[in-house]
């Protein structure tokens, strides 16, 4: 599983590649007068995401002790907190002002957004997976892959977010045409 | 075994000494970027054979060696040492130092030569061929010949208006990609008059292997006589059968894609024509460019040079005759 | 050889027989999943490949044969040339690898089976359907043209509106999940399944070798997914990454190529060398020299191996530093290369050799590379490369790469391991007679397109006025193309011809010292009734009685009645747990056809199409996971 989420955080790795190098590419950025992204809100969604991984560290814990109902209550609170800020990103989108074909810019900024949404939507439809069997009692103290593989996603998914918040809305300020 | 890899060894040694001997080789250079570059292959060369050479050697001394019939045994630690450290290591890190230090060195002088001064060339790569533009003359522009003067360095800026193609005169100098939206710029400089080949080196589509090009190098006085007769706008048709003609090169398709100066045809989807007749070839270096040829690229490019981007023109047979008439007399 | 011998009471046969079957019939064929079959298949599959790639390299100097010729023309031979890289690359060479790594990698550290053998099943499938794909484009009339490198603008949307670039791309997605996923499944088996005893020190050279391609693979390979993927959007949805009239640019394509391109060669070399590090010893009689630093040096040559790519495009105009950085990288990567040669020929040294076929590819490996080595230090220099990239010269160059340290091991691996697959043995004269003739045709045909390169031919370009001093090398060149497809012919006869009828080969015909032959040939499915432990390097080769005979603990567990395997700790494989494997499934192949779906909708633009082959893909990912088991790993 590790293995496997470092071959996609290298397709991350790319992505951003490809991100910095266009942008280093262009004397302009954002392209053709477009304004750089507000920060506000995709930081509160960022701060929200990097708080949901207490609720998936503590399911851990929970099952890892065999405290069953508190695992499927943590598990919930993930969800509930993954689906808010899948409607944020959707209201971002809404609220973009632009499509993925204006320019190269544009196009990077969705893509490289949408990169996001789908790792955030796989996490959690791992999460309701989970939280499935955790109702029909498949783990136990014992034998918890399932849960450690779908936090380890998550992790991952929110890891995603950072890196990603970072390039798109903090990365702009590096370009020596901003100063 | 021996005499087979002594035999290869022999044709090495005779074949890259033959290609040293050919004209248009990389290894007859007639410019100093190239010079430099077939003086560092050629100590390349006899550092590389000399290397093969000391592994084939050893190879075969090891090879015919009647080693003791044994119980299987696995190596002792430590053994062959001295050839694994001494030659793996020891002999490949000394050659590769040697040759780093060695092209650090030719590659930083080609650069050197770099720089604002002399003369600035664009030239633009279209599928499949070359549009040259003298700059500081507007108005001189042709297409797949560049003349430059010899003895003087010339700059090429090139860049590419669709895919991407590469500049590659190996005579001259080394090759350089042309990249739609970026300008990148070689020097080139050529020490004696003549004329030197050149081709795309860049897959550009269907047609990359016939994207030619010819640089010809002239004295400073006929360059300049050149440069300025270049930069006239079309030789003006003084008899009736030019006249009709130029009227059917600007009424007809011709007129639709190409420029000829001084008439009304001013569009540059393909090659600019105001001087076309002072040119050696056609279709970007596929054909010698006499009038037989030239009929029947006008009538069929694509029997000619098929995928490229000329359509054929059905003209009448007196048309065709004008037309020709009118394309010679565009000296 | 008392390591395999020791069969313990509690493991019977028979229930390992039972518990390993394959269901009779085409439906159980589908479903295997056992490492040997998909193995087999993988290997069966690519050398077919070979073949079809080894043609077009024949249709394609037939046209070069002299000046002005009109055997193809030039979309018949864009398009040849296009198919001729690809197939090599992403159809032949890393499957081959990879196949041949899932057949023998299991049995040579003494495990049943990979630790994910319906992954292992679904990355053949993926494999066949993305070959088909690629060459489904051949029945539509638009067959990619791009090459095997396929640059944009020339394949993007503007200048190649129709699907032939759209096959290319998906088919080499597909081809390249496979190499993920295949490395995934090769890092596990040998990170965590190899036999007690089999500390680091004593992994056979190419279990290392297929190691570090396989992590390489995972790093290499989703840069260019990134780029495919970019590009399939620009071509579908209209984006902009490649488009240079909307502040794109084309030149990130070729970096994303290339920083999985150049590894790629490594990915590729570095497995086929370890193989001939772990063939060697059987026809010197002694082990290979130099054990630790060969390993050493495999290792580095992964690591340095991503410090290269620029060398591909330095033509392309790039800052001087940075070619500067990547002249003197792409030098260094001689150093563990020479390492390798001169260990292989220390051993040859210091055994008494045996002259069997496969001995022939060890030294021809030598010949052919070491030139290709020593004129890719040549072109690493920037200076040079301005006038010999994307000329024959570098054809020349890589083929004595690819060749010598590619398909020459391959094939003397293939004669290697043919009586372990099949339990026959190939002819040896005829087995000669191929070599020669793919050593001599290859040669002749490579040679002097060095002197091309030279003379001022590119690349690429299907034809060629006369006049230029050109003709006569193309013409040797040609002829021996020809040669070596004889060559090939007299190699794929040999295997046709005593595939059932070769002389019997007993379990350990070459008395080689490795794992893999103290199993019969071929093995059964569970290669080892008991699990083997192992004291040394070459555990075969150990005297009478000095390994450790039935070490008691977890081994004695082993169960026959299911499909289980040893579970050991990385560094010094101690044993630690068992775990049990899932059985035949017909999920994966499910999965395989579910992605094809998807694929095939997002290349006809259907997305009605494409949301039924999105559902089937989690669907059948669904299904695939909930039949697990629960004792393996997820």
């Amino acid at each position: 599983m590790l293995l496997g989420l470092s071959a996609v955080a290298t397709l991350l790795a790319s992505l951003v590649f490809a991100y910095f190098m266009l942008m280093f590419h262009n004397s302009e950025w954002p392209l053709d007068g477009i304004r750089r992204p507000a920060v506000g809100t995709p930081a509160i969604g960022l701060a929200l995401l990097v708080a949901s991984t207490v609720p998936v560290l503590l399911a851990g814990r929970a099952i890892g002790a065999g405290r069953q109902r508190e695992l499927r209550l943590w598990l919930a609170t993930a969800a509930v907190l993954g689906v808010v800020i899948l409607g944020m990103q959707a209201r971002g989108y809404a609220g973009l002002g632009f499509a993925h074909d204006v320019n190269a810019y544009t196009s990077l900024f969705v893509t490289l957004s949408a990169f996001h949404t789908i790792n955030l939507v796989i996490a959690l439809i791992l999460n309701f997976a989970t939280q499935a069997r955790a109702w029909l009692g498949h783990f136990s103290a014992e034998y918890h892959e399932g849960v450690r593989l779908a936090a380890l996603f998550w992790y991952w998914a929110v890891v995603c977010g950072i890196v990603l918040f970072a390039t798109l809305f903090l990365g702009p300020l590096l370009d020596p045409a901003v100063q | 075994m021996s005499r087979r890899a002594g035999t290869l060894l022999a044709c090495a040694g005779a074949l890259g000494a033959l290609a040293a001997c050919g004209d248009g080789s990389a290894l007859s250079p007639k410019g100093p970027s190239a010079r430099d570059i077939a003086g560092l292959w050629w100590l390349m060369f006899w550092l590389g054979l000399a290397v093969y050479v000391f592994v084939v050697a050893l190879l075969l001394v090891v090879l015919r060696r009647r080693g003791k019939a044994q119980e299987p045994v696995a190596a002792t630690p430590g053994e062959g040492r001295a050839l694994i450290w001494g030659a793996g290591v020891g002999m490949t890190t000394v050659v590769i130092v040697a040759l780093v230090l060695v092209s650090y060195s030719v590659g930083g002088r080609i650069y050197d030569r770099r720089g604002t001064s002399g003369l600035q060339v664009e030239v633009i790569g279209y599928k499949f061929w070359w549009e040259v533009r003298y700059l500081g003359r507007s108005d001189a522009i042709t297409a797949n010949e560049i003349h430059i003067p010899t003895g003087r360095p010339v700059d090429l800026i090139l860049t590419s208006r669709d895919v991407i193609h590469s500049f590659w005169v190996p005579e001259l100098a080394g090759k350089l990609d042309l990249v739609p939206g970026v300008r990148h710029a070689l020097r080139i400089q050529a020490d004696r008059p003549g004329e030197f080949r050149g081709q795309c080196a860049e897959y550009c589509g269907v047609q990359h292997a016939n994207m030619l090009l010819l640089v010809v190098a002239q004295p400073p006085d006929d360059f300049d006589a050149w440069l300025d007769r270049q930069g006239q706008p079309r030789q003006q048709p003084t008899d009736p059968l030019t006249q009709r003609g130029e009227e059917v090169f600007v009424r007809t398709p011709c007129g639709a894609c190409h420029r000829v100066r001084g008439t009304t045809a001013t569009a540059d989807v393909g090659p600019d024509l105001t001087h076309f007749a002072s040119r050696r070839t056609l279709g970007a270096g596929v054909r010698p460019n006499t009038r037989g040829h030239l009929g029947g690229w006008i009538s069929d490019p694509q029997a000619i040079k098929p995928g490229n981007l000329m359509p054929p023109t059905k003209l009448a047979p007196d048309e065709l005759l004008a037309l020709l008439a009118y394309m010679e007399s565009l000296t | 050889m008392t390591t395999t011998e020791d069969t313990r009471p509690s493991v019977q046969t028979a229930d390992l027989d039972r518990a390993w079957a394959t269901p009779p019939g085409f439906i159980g064929w589908l479903s295997n999943v056992n490492h040997k079959a998909i193995g087999f298949r993988f290997i069966v599959t690519a050398f077919i490949f070979l073949l079809i790639g080894g043609l077009q390299a024949a249709l394609i100097r037939t046209q070069l044969i002299g000046p002005e010729q009109g055997f193809l023309g030039p979309d018949a031979y864009n398009q040849a040339f296009t198919l001729h890289g690809t197939t090599m690359m992403f159809l032949f060479a890393v499957p081959m690898i990879e196949g041949l790594a899932m057949y023998l990698v299991p049995m040579m550290i003494g495990s049943r089976d990979l630790p994910f053998p319906r992954l292992n099943a679904f990355g053949y499938w993926l494999y066949l359907f993305g070959g088909i794909f690629l060459y489904w484009s051949l029945f539509t009339g638009s067959v990619p043209d791009g090459g095997w490198f396929n640059y944009p603008p020339l394949s993007g949307p503007q200048f190649r509106p129709d699907t032939s670039i759209d096959f290319w791309l998906l088919g080499v997605t597909m081809t390249e999940i496979v190499g993920i996923v295949g490395a995934l499944e090769l890092v596990v088996c040998i990170a965590r399944h190899r036999a007690p005893g089999m500390s680091l020190n004593r992994i056979p050279v190419f279990v290392w070798g297929v190691l570090v391609t396989s992590l390489m693979i995972l790093f290499a390979f989703p840069p260019l997914v990134a780029g495919g993927l970019l590009l399939e959007l620009d071509r579908k949805i209209g984006t902009h990454f490649y488009n240079p009239m909307a502040g794109g640019d084309p030149i990130l394509w070729q970096h994303l190529f290339w920083i999985f391109g150049h590894p790629e060669v490594y990915i590729m070399l570095i497995p086929a060398v370890g193989m001939l590090a772990t063939m060697v010893p059987a026809f010197t009689r002694r082990g290979i020299v130099g054990y630790p630093l060969v390993v050493v040096s495999l290792v580095a040559i992964g690591f340095i191996s991503f410090g290269l790519w620029v060398h591909h495009m330095f033509a392309a105009g790039l800052p001087a530093l940075a070619m500067a950085f990547f002249t003197a990288a792409s030098m260094a990567i001689a150093i563990p290369s020479g390492v390798q040669v001169f260990a292989l020929i220390a051993t040859l040294w210091r055994g008494k050799l045996v002259w069997s076929t496969p001995l022939l590819y060890i030294v021809g490996f030598v010949l052919v590379f070491v030139l290709g080595g020593i004129t890719g230090v040549m072109v690493a220099s920037v200076a040079f490369d301005w006038q010999v990239h994307d000329t024959f010269f570098v054809v020349a160059h890589f083929h004595y790469v690819l060749i010598g340290g590619v398909v020459l091991p391959i094939l003397g691996g293939l004669h290697y391991w043919f009586p372990k697959m099949t339990g026959r043995m190939l002819d040896e004269r005829l087995g000669k007679i191929a070599f020669w003739l793919i050593f001599g045709g290859m040669n002749l045909t490579f040679f002097p397109q060095h002197i091309l390169g030279f003379l001022g031919m590119p690349r690429r370009v299907y034809t060629f006025q006369s006049g230029l001093g050109w003709d006569f090398y193309n013409l040797v060149s040609t002829l021996g193309t020809y040669v070596t497809v004889a060559g090939f012919l007299v190699y794929t006869a040999n295997m046709a011809i005593n595939w059932s009828r070769g002389r019997p080969a007993g379990d350990n015909p070459w008395d080689a010292p490795g794992l893999e032959w103290a199993t019969s040939s071929p093995a059964p499915a569970y290669n080892f009734a008991a699990g083997p432990t192992v004291s040394s390097l070459y555990p075969l080769w150990e005297p009478e009685g000095a390994a450790p005979r039935g070490q008691p603990g977890l081994l004695d567990e082993l169960q026959g009645h299911r499909r289980e395997i040893v579970g050991t700790t990385v560094l010094d494989a101690e044993a630690i747990e068992i775990l049990e494997l899932p059985g035949n499934s017909l999920w994966p192949l499910i999965a395989a056809l579910a992605i094809v779906l998807f694929l095939f909708a997002v290349m006809i633009d259907s997305i009605v199409l494409g949301g039924i082959g999105l559902g089937a893909i989690v669907g059948s990912l669904a299904c695939w996971l909930w039949t697990g088991s629960e004792r393996t790993h997820e």
